[in-house]
């Protein structure tokens, strides 16, 4: 059995406890997931490192013709640190491209920041207007929408939708917080791959993305369909637990 | 020296050429306009070369080049010494790391006496706030800032929150608010320093990721001189990635350092559009610059530490629409980290940091006809020497080895080729050499002591 990839040993001792994901996920199902949010920082010598960095929740909705998905992103910064709460409203696509969406920004500060209550908190919102983006903050502003794109949340309700053969191919442009632009993406199937864990063997399936403004991301997903690791470059999501139709 | 003083000398050394030119920086022009805001931005060990506005073609950088349209870049910029926390204490303090003490990083605190930006703003009426990373040993920001958000070691991690912070924060301003004095320290593309981790042992690249098509060639400048001095030829040995890595190794490090900087560019764009989203584009002047470079497989290395020009040279970007000509790239007059002090203060027209060593670059940013300029500068660190630019040549004196180095670049400006042993140069090694002493005999400096905090062996963070 293959030894345990880095991207996968980089969390150490955490996935002493880390019990893989059981049951049945239907992507296009409700599902609720969270994921631990990590850092992946290899110490001098190449040994991997890192630590957890915040946590992330996804709720996907089936809805009529559409997807709704909440995203809730705490980013550990120190004395002064980030949660995003994202709605969005999506297409029935491949992508799940967003149509709608509000994007909040709150702030946990300590006294150490001398910040005033909410002094940079934000609250953004947007749309997809034809074949124009409009973002509305302070001012309103457009942009000419890609043919494809999406939001990196989106993409952990996207990826399960894909079959997991070699013509699983998604190409857009990607939107980090719905407004970093990322263009150029590509993000394919590779095929499965099984190591041991904890003395049992797991076996996934890895789709790697490449594009601008990124480092390789590899999306390791289970035999049903479900993300349980997605690691780019200094950066990883951990499935930690699953509710509503994220596992039995 | 006759006829200058040393003070003047300093300024027209560290920070360049012969004294005359200390008359803009006495008597700054008096601001026909309101002062404006202060947005001084900054990367982590960012290559001099890496934007597509500086004619590379293996990144894409559409914010830094917009910034660079509507201002002016200079592309011979210098770090005042090309490692993180010496860099940023020469930014924040004015002053040579020999004189404001933290000469390497984490090592040596900074001269408690001596002021920084944040508090000089701060006490003449300035908003003056931080969100990123700082890293100035001695000195907590907040000592000096309002800070945002501190950030992290990992540019990956945080540098989008960094800029969340300096969007909230420039969304929030309303009418009647003081100036603000944002400092944004982004972390990338200093993520390249774990590429080098990751991959010290050079083992096999068995991840996928871009077609081989995508990988930038090494450059024309990857070999080294194996009579390198020995600071040089130090990195070269051991378990360095020029012994373990393949000629794919170092292209995959380009790869990955382009899209680190791509990164950056991207948190650099999201600080933009909020100034601009918030009608202070007009009213502020922006400086984009960074402590210090990469090696970026230039002369075989990584990293920083050393005086080549894949090191030690800088981008440099400032802009305010109506202050600051735009479009323009200067490659004539030689910049130093030492000049941002001066530069921020003669903008927001007040006097300058105490002993300031560096040059307000405010008349060549207003496009003042002949405003005369240093003809040199002077950068070091503190564990391989210092190093004198002039338009034409680099003279570099190490430490603990009398190898010096004296390259032509306008015919070698992959510093190949060293002439310091060459006759015909003699000359020219003899004026930089004495130069660089008159220069160092200038200095006031700091005493150092023993480390307060000495480095500590194995488990470490990369340096800045």
């Amino acid at each position: 059995m293959p030894s345990l990839p880095r991207d996968w040993n980089a969390f150490d001792t955490r996935l002493k406890t880390w019990v893989p994901p059981q049951g049945p996920f239907e992507p296009s199902a409700a599902w609720t997931l969270r994921y631990a949010r990590h850092g992946l920082v290899p110490q001098p010598g190449g040994k991997p490192g890192g630590t957890g960095v915040g946590s992330l929740t996804l709720t996907h909705t089936p809805a009529e013709g559409a997807r709704r998905l909440r995203a809730v992103e705490t980013v550990a910064a120190g004395f002064s640190s980030p949660t995003y709460t994202a709605d969005l409203a999506c297409a029935d696509n491949a992508l799940l491209t967003p149509q709608r969406w509000t994007f909040e920004v709150r702030w946990q500060a300590g006294q150490t920041a001398r910040l005033r209550p909410g002094e940079i908190d934000q609250a953004l919102s947007g749309q997809a207007d034809g074949s124009e983006l409009v973002f509305k903050g302070l001012r309103e502003r457009r942009l000419p929408a890609p043919a494809h794109w999406t939001a990196f949340w989106n993409l952990f309700a996207a990826v399960p939708r894909l079959p997991f053969d070699g013509a699983s191919v998604l190409t857009f442009d990607l939107f980090e917080e719905l407004d970093l632009h990322k263009p150029g993406q590509r993000l394919a199937y590779i095929g499965p791959q099984a190591f041991e864990l904890n003395g049992s063997p797991l076996s996934l399936h890895v789709f790697e993305q490449t594009g601008r403004g990124v480092l390789p991301w590899r999306w390791w997903l289970d035999d049903q369909h479900r993300v349980v690791l997605a690691a780019g470059g200094r950066r990883a999501y951990l499935l930690e637990a699953a509710t509503k139709g994220g596992a039995a | 020296m006759s006829g200058l003083t040393r003070r003047t000398f300093l300024a027209s050394g560290s920070a360049g050429g012969l004294g005359l030119i200390l008359a803009s920086q006495r008597a700054p022009a008096a601001p026909v306009k309101p002062p404006p805001n202060l947005l001084f931005m900054h990367l982590d060990q960012w290559y001099w070369e890496a934007a597509s506005a500086f004619g590379c073609a293996h990144v894409r950088t559409p914010h830094i080049d917009r910034l660079a349209s509507q201002g002016t870049s200079f592309s011979l910029s210098y770090s005042a010494n090309p490692v993180c926390c010496p860099a940023r204490a020469c930014w924040y303090t004015g002053r040579a790391s020999s004189e404001n003490g933290v000469v390497m990083n984490d090592q040596w605190p900074i001269d408690p006496a001596m002021p920084d930006l944040g508090q000089w703003f701060s006490a003449r009426g300035y908003d003056a706030v931080y969100a990123g990373k700082w890293h100035v040993t001695g000195r907590a920001f907040t000592q000096s800032f309002r800070v945002l958000t501190p950030g992290s070691g990992v540019g990956e991690l945080t540098d989008g929150a960094v800029s969340r912070a300096a969007e909230g924060f420039l969304h929030g301003r309303q009418a009647g608010d003081k100036p603000f004095f944002l400092n944004v320290g982004f972390l990338q593309p200093h993520d390249c320093c774990y590429w080098v981790f990751e991959h010290s042992n050079g083992e096999a690249l068995t991840r996928l990721g871009p077609p081989p098509e995508d990988l930038p060639p090494l450059p024309a400048n990857h070999g080294y001189d194996p009579k390198e001095p020995e600071p040089l030829r130090n990195r070269h040995g051991g378990p360095q990635p020029r012994n373990r890595w393949s000629d794919e190794h170092w292209r995959w490090y380009l790869w990955s350092y382009y899209r680190m900087v791509e990164m950056a560019d991207a948190e650099v764009g999201r600080v933009l559009q909020a100034l601009d989203d918030a009608g202070l584009a007009q009213d502020t002047l922006v400086i984009l610059t960074a402590d210090h470079g990469d090696g970026l497989a230039r002369h075989g290395l990584t990293s920083k530490m050393f005086l080549y020009d894949e090191a030690a040279r800088v981008p440099f970007i400032a802009a305010c629409p109506g202050r600051v000509q735009a479009g323009v790239r200067d490659a004539r007059h030689l910049v130093s980290g030492l000049d941002v002090a001066p530069t921020l203060c003669a903008f927001a027209g007040f006097e300058g940091l105490p002993k300031a060593r560096g040059l307000s670059l405010r008349p060549l940013l207003e496009g003042t006809a002949g405003a005369p300029w240093r003809e040199f500068l002077v950068s070091e660190t503190f564990r391989t020497g210092r190093m004198v630019r002039t338009p034409e040549y680099k003279y570099i004196a190490y430490r603990n080895d009398p190898v010096t180095q004296l390259f032509d670049l306008r015919s070698d400006p992959g510093e190949l080729k060293n002439l310091a042993e060459d006759a015909p140069r003699s000359d020219t090694v003899r004026d930089l050499a004495a130069r660089l002493a008159a220069w160092e005999g200038a200095l006031d400096l700091f005493p150092l002591k023993e480390p307060a905090r000495p480095k500590r062996a194995g488990k470490r963070k990369p340096n800045g």
